[in-house]
C-alpha cells in the first residue's frame, strides 16, 4: 500500500516537473493532466472518491480539453533570445527552494504541535454528503456564484460585434482602430 | 497505513509541487505555461488538504473543500484561457513581455 503511494508522489512530481518545464504545450497539457490522473488515484486510496472523481474528470478531463482547445487555437512562437536575467535561472530556484524549505518545516512543527495537545472539536458528520450540505453548505452558493461569474467571463471575452445588444462595426474603420490601439 | 507517516511524505511532495509552480510562474515566458505552473501549485493544494485530513481522520471536511478547490481551479482555467486566446489574437504572441502596453 505505501509503495503503491510513493510512486504515485513520485509519478506526480515527475509529471509536474514534465508539464512546467516541457516546451511543447500539448506535450505539457498532457504532462499536467497525467499528473492529475496519479493524484485522483492518491485520493481513492485515501478513501475520499469524490474529491477523485473531481480531480479525474474536472481536472484531468475537463481542464486538458480545455487547454488542448485554446493551444490548438493558437499557433508555436518560436522562442526568443533571453537578453537579460540569465544568472535569475539559478537564482530563483535556490530561493525558492529556500523559502519553500522555511515554509513548511514551520508547518510541520505547528501542526506537530497542534496534534500533541488535542483541541475539544464539534461532533464529525458521519458522511461526506452530511457534510456538503450541512457544514459547507455556504461552499455551494459559493461554487454557484463562481461558475456563473466564470460562465458570464467567457461569454463576454468572447462576444462578438453586431450582437444582440451592439451594432455592427465597418470593418475597414475597426482595423484602423485596431492598428492605432495597439 | 500510518496517517502521520503518509502525511509528512505527501508534505514533502506538496513542498516540491510548490516549488516547481513558483519557479514556472517565475521563468516561464508563455502565458499557457504560467496557467500550467498555477495548475500545478493547484495539485499540491489539494493533496496538503486530503492529505491533512486523512492525517486529521477528518476526511470528509477536507474532501467538500477540495470539490470546491476543483470547481474554483477550472473556471479560473477557462476565464484566463479565454483571456489568452484574446490577448493572442490581438498581439500575435504567447510572450508575456509583449503584454506591455497597459505601461508608460
Amino acid at each position: 500500500m505505501i509503495t503503491l503511494h510513493m510512486v504515485l508522489l513520485a509519478a506526480i512530481v515527475v509529471f509536474a516537473l514534465l508539464a512546467v518545464l516541457l516546451t511543447d504545450l500539448l506535450r505539457s497539457a498532457i504532462s499536467l493532466a497525467l499528473a492529475s490522473v496519479a493524484l485522483s488515484i492518491i485520493f481513492f486510496q485515501f478513501d475520499v472518491p469524490y474529491a477523485g472523481a473531481f480531480e479525474l474528470s474536472v481536472g484531468a478531463g475537463l481542464v486538458m480539453v480545455l487547454l488542448v482547445s485554446a493551444i490548438g487555437m493558437t499557433r508555436r512562437t518560436p522562442p526568443e533570445q533571453e537578453e537579460k536575467g540569465k544568472p535569475l535561472v539559478v537564482v530563483i530556484p535556490i530561493l525558492a527552494l529556500i523559502v519553500v524549505a522555511i515554509i513548511d518545516i514551520a508547518a510541520f512543527l505547528t501542526l506537530k504541535s497542534q496534534a500533541a495537545t488535542p483541541t475539544p472539536s464539534l461532533p464529525a458528520p458521519a458522511t461526506f454528503s452530511e457534510t456538503l450540505w450541512q457544514v459547507r453548505w455556504v461552499d455551494i452558493l459559493a461554487q454557484l456564484g463562481i461558475v456563473l461569474t466564470g460562465v458570464f467571463a467567457v461569454l463576454a471575452l468572447f462576444r462578438k460585434e453586431g450582437g444582440l445588444i451592439g451594432t455592427p462595426r465597418d470593418e475597414s474603420t475597426a482595423d484602423s482602430e485596431d492598428s492605432l490601439g495597439s | 497505513m500510518d496517517p502521520s507517516h503518509i502525511w509528512l511524505y505527501d508534505l514533502i511532495i506538496v513542498a516540491g509541487l510548490f516549488l516547481l509552480g513558483f519557479v514556472g510562474l517565475l521563468l516561464m515566458r508563455n502565458l499557457v505555461k504560467l496557467l500550467i505552473s498555477i495548475e500545478v501549485l493547484t495539485k499540491g493544494v489539494s493533496l496538503a488538504l486530503i492529505s491533512s485530513g486523512f492525517a486529521r481522520q477528518n476526511p470528509f471536511v477536507m474532501q467538500s473543500v477540495v470539490v470546491t478547490l476543483i470547481v474554483v481551479e477550472v473556471t479560473v482555467v477557462a476565464v484566463a484561457l479565454a483571456l489568452i486566446v484574446n490577448l493572442y489574437r490581438r498581439t500575435g504572441s504567447l510572450d508575456i513581455r509583449k503584454l506591455s502596453d497597459l505601461k508608460w
